[in-house]
């Protein structure tokens, strides 16, 4: 009798503590979840959408920007252990070849990249020239000169500017780092987990978080002030150089520049289009945009890049082969190589080119000159922070 | 029967009648669908095949073909217009975006017969203004503000066997003409008017817009690329010319159930 009364009431402790168990870890958890919701709470950033500019913009449902988003990832952005290593020659951040002065390319006359030619940690040449970072969040036609990285392309890992992000830190033309480094070591660094906190809602670092952070603040480099958009605003008069360039950007039997890249109906300054321009008869590239399509008649076709500060952005084309903007003009004006692949919006391929002559090239020159956003150039919030969250200083920028 | 009964009975009656009036003439309007086909003389179009042959004898092929159609208009039997009126009224068609190729407008119209169905090519001038579409890819129609700006009606891109066998690119690009000092402007939108004898339907209705390139090539003008040159846009003469025989380029066909 007494041993059923035993036996009873350690069953009974025993049901007890799995219950008052339960209890606890539930009070855990549930603290857990409050500490980390507790003061999460990031505001809204608002793009503002200038005069003609596209009202549609490519932001990713699962990464909305807000306000401390964007501060991370200019963090991010420039600093040099993005790379996961802390070597002082190791360190490479989107900044060191992203440099606000030359539009977020690294310009013809970097004391590193000579001619523009970029390499990544480990002296590997990146495949091609550079493209500027200039209005990407109204890119919806594909990243990069072939427009690899697209929406809906198969390759969940390829869709959007937060890929870029990934791919830069492992690839050998640039990073060469491992991601779970990377992560290991912004996490170790003072300061990062609570903008991460702040921009997230957590303090553990991510690859994820880290490449959203980037995106965001590279959707927020938005280039509205040239000289062309005071023009198209009212708020100052081209000269009669300029005005003559672009009376010849804009027409048919001129220079026929808007077709592919744009003008009053498109400020971007390019469609984010691809076109084979007749710079060669023999394609053998393997990331032209035929490797995207598969479509035979895009072999040697590349992304129209915008010509928004694109005085400041040579050497020119995908493979950097002219080195002024006169070269490509004079390229335009006699030197397409007709081939089966060049665009029909080429018309004057067959003869060798648009056929300027020397007072029209330089006022072509003159109008696309322009196209020079000093705004875009020199506004603070657009370049590395004084410091990074622990301190260290910024790599790369200006 | 007592006098509930005959109430109640009566009440039926007048619920029953309600009913069977309300069935008889309850119609709901319909949705259209539009659907836009392209093809060469009956042959569904192959871009990029250097296979065609004009009635003037150029041989060319069709790389790119980009339109806007507007003011659609379907007229009943018995007169009445309905016009569609919804996302501003404009209708892009680019054969290389599927999703262009098919359009469901929100207008809704009656179900009853059908005479003819009309649209504008291009954009009307009230509307054809730079602005109008500030997001691609009806945004890259934008025709230059210095030859009349607004957008382009049509671009058709490709390339045709030049005199001596030569390839050349053409453009045949539709919109605002000027005269050549750039003083006078010509809107040459135009309206297609095309037949239909239909009774639409409760539930499905599609109508499709088909364009027959060849037709742009033909009649009432002759056209030959050697003549006209590859490019047209600053070409009043030709876009006029061109305009004529597009409105000659369409035909529409109907099902439904």
């Amino acid at each position: 009798m007494s041993c059923m009364v035993l036996g009873n009431f350690r069953w009974f402790i025993s049901r007890m503590m799995f219950i008052l168990g339960i209890i606890i870890f539930a009070f855990l958890f549930s603290d857990c979840k409050h500490e980390d919701a507790a003061d999460y709470n990031p505001t809204p950033y608002q793009i503002v959408v200038p005069k003609y500019f596209p009202t549609r913009m490519n932001i990713p449902s699962n990464n909305p920007m807000t306000v401390e988003g964007v501060e991370l990832g200019r963090n991010l952005f420039y600093d040099g252990r993005l790379s996961g290593k802390t070597h002082p020659d190791s360190l490479m951040s989107c900044g060191t070849c992203h440099l606000q002065s030359s539009s977020f390319e690294c310009g013809i006359n970097h004391p590193k990249f000579i001619g523009g030619r970029t390499f990544g940690i480990t002296g590997i040449n990146t495949p091609h020239f550079m493209l500027p970072m200039i209005n990407l969040v109204w890119n919806e036609s594909g990243y990069l000169w072939s427009g690899s990285i697209y929406e809906e392309n198969p390759n969940p890992a390829q869709r959007n500017i937060e890929d870029i992000v990934g791919m830069a830190v492992t690839a050998p033309h640039e990073f060469a780092g491992d991601t779970n480094k990377t992560k290991a070591l912004i996490q170790s660094i003072n300061g990062y987990p609570e903008l991460f906190y702040k921009a997230f809602g957590s303090h553990t670092v991510t690859m994820k978080n880290i490449s959203k952070a980037v995106a965001q603040f590279s959707r927020t480099l938005i280039s509205s002030d040239s000289k062309f958009d005071k023009y198209m605003r009212g708020e100052q008069q081209l000269s009669t150089n300029e005005l003559n360039g672009y009376v010849l950007f804009m027409t048919e039997e001129g220079a026929d520049c808007f077709h592919c890249h744009g003008g009053s109906g498109n400020p971007l300054f390019t469609t984010n289009l691809f076109y084979n321009n007749g710079k060669d008869s023999v394609f053998n590239d393997s990331r032209d945009r035929f490797s995207v399509t598969g479509d035979p008649s895009d072999h040697g076709a590349y992304k129209a890049s915008t010509l928004r500060n694109i005085e400041l952005t040579g050497p020119y084309m995908h493979d950097g082969r002219f080195k002024t903007l006169e070269e490509v003009i004079d390229f335009y004006s006699q030197g397409i190589i007709w081939s089966a692949n060049v665009h029909p919006l080429m018309h004057h391929a067959y003869d060798g080119g648009i056929q300027l002559t020397p007072n029209e090239k330089a006022d072509l020159v003159s109008f696309i000159k322009t196209l020079r956003d000093e705004t875009f150039l020199t506004t603070p919030a657009f370049g590395p922070p004084v410091k990074l969250p622990d301190g260290a200083k910024p790599i790369g920028g200006k | 029967m007592t006098p509930q009964r005959y109430q109640f009975t009566f009440s039926l009656i007048v619920l029953m009648l309600l009913l069977v009036s309300c069935n008889d003439e309850k119609v709901e309007p319909i949705t259209p669908l539009f659907v836009f086909k392209t093809n060469v003389d009956g042959a569904q179009l192959q871009k990029g095949t250097m296979k065609y042959t004009n009635k003037a004898g150029n041989i060319y092929q069709v790389d790119e073909l980009q339109y806007f159609i507007s003011e659609v208009q379907l007229i009943t039997s018995d007169g009445q217009v309905f016009t569609i009126e919804s996302d501003s009224a404009i209708h892009y068609v680019d054969i290389d975006i599927p999703a262009t190729l098919e359009w469901t407008p929100t207008d809704l119209l009656p179900v009853t017969s059908y005479s003819s169905i009309s649209f504008v090519f291009g954009i009307n001038e009230a509307k054809n203004k730079i602005g109008l579409f500030v997001n691609p890819p009806e945004r890259d129609m934008f025709w230059p503000d210095m030859m009349g700006g607004g957008y382009h009606y049509m671009k058709m891109n490709g390339k045709w066997k030049a005199t001596g066998d030569t390839i050349k690119p053409f453009n045949l690009h539709l919109g605002i003409g000027m005269n050549d000092e750039g003083t006078v402007f010509y809107q040459n939108y135009f309206k297609v008017t095309l037949p239909l004898n239909i009774q639409t339907n409760p539930t499905r209705n599609e109508f499709t817009i088909t364009m027959n390139i060849e037709k742009w090539f033909e009649t009432p003008n002759l056209w030959d690329w050697n003549e006209t040159g590859g490019q047209i846009m600053q070409n009043q003469d030709a876009m006029l010319k061109a305009c004529k025989n597009g409105a000659n380029a369409f035909e529409v066909s109907f099902s439904g159930k």
